[in-house]
């Protein structure tokens, strides 16, 4: 069996707050246009398949950049379909920034949310017992 | 910037499918046939054209819609996807139109021009792919 190293480069520690606790890691959006920026911890939500979700003042404050309504994304969810909006947005997370979307339901609260076409693009390992997340990065050798 | 805004078939022209329906009423279809050769456009072209404007009619995004920007990119699609194919194009201020190379530049000319909102798309091409699932990991006790 081949075997892989990897070597850890940013950890961070589980949302506490929530029972079971949580992984979550540290956002920063900026608006494209002003570069007005938010912090926030999101949830690493594998369950969800979207990129960033945000609660809707938050979503108000960054989304200068707004997608056409009819390129906006649905979701299945056990009560049916949900159309999110979505707009277009800098991101800095897991040590790197880029370009992605931040989405938001049209109506209830919502919560930080980090989702898989995020999470694809990382390397991420949950250590439970330690309840932290760290980001990997894949080393050369093998076994 | 690298872009997390994909699936794997991402910056690729929208995927497309054949379709195939049944029933349509033969006078309907004559007088569709009819006038989109007239305008000079192929009957798959006029039909999208025709399902999209319907999407948009019946839209259950009211709030999303009532945005003036929205609203005026929504009119304003046939010709933004004729011109500005692999663009960057914003709508902003209610009907004004701006398109760029690339995102980067299409943002620091809304800078200039201080627009505050826009709607922008990037024309034709597939960023995205479709929805997915969302099995309510924000829901807990």
């Amino acid at each position: 069996m081949a075997v892989g190293f990897y070597r850890t480069l940013e950890c961070a520690d589980y949302d506490v707050g929530s029972q079971p606790e949580r992984p979550a890691v540290d956002v920063t959006i900026f608006g494209p246009i002003t570069g007005k920026e938010r912090s926030f911890e999101a949830a690493i939500d594998t369950g969800f398949s979207g990129f960033i979700l945000v609660p809707h003042e938050t979503y108000d404050a960054l989304s200068e950049l707004e997608v056409p309504a009819s390129e906006f994304l649905s979701y299945s969810t056990v009560t049916g379909p949900v159309t999110l909006r979505r707009a277009r947005v800098v991101a800095l997370t897991l040590g790197k920034k880029f370009e992605t979307f931040i989405e938001c339901p049209l109506a209830g609260t919502m919560k930080f949310l980090l989702g898989r076409r995020i999470l694809r693009e990382f390397n991420v390992a949950l250590l439970g017992l330690e309840r932290r997340s760290c980001t990997l990065e894949a080393s050369n050798h093998r076994t | 910037m690298k872009k997390f805004i994909s699936s794997r078939a991402a910056m690729t022209p929208r995927r497309t499918l054949d379709v195939i329906i049944r029933g349509v009423r033969s006078r309907l279809y004559r007088e569709f046939k009819g006038r989109a050769a007239s305008m000079g456009v192929k009957v798959g072209e006029a039909l999208q054209e025709a399902i999209a404007r319907w999407l948009e009619e019946t839209s259950p995004l009211p709030l999303a819609m009532s945005n003036q920007n929205q609203l005026a990119y929504a009119k304003m699609r046939p010709e933004i996807s004729r011109k500005y194919h692999g663009k960057y194009a914003a709508v902003y201020d209610g009907g004004k139109l701006i398109a760029s190379q690339s995102f980067e530049d299409l943002a620091d000319k809304l800078k200039e021009l201080e627009v505050k909102r826009a709607v922008v798309c990037h024309v034709g091409v597939d960023e995205s792919g479709e929805g997915g699932e969302w099995l309510w990991g924000s829901i807990e006790r």
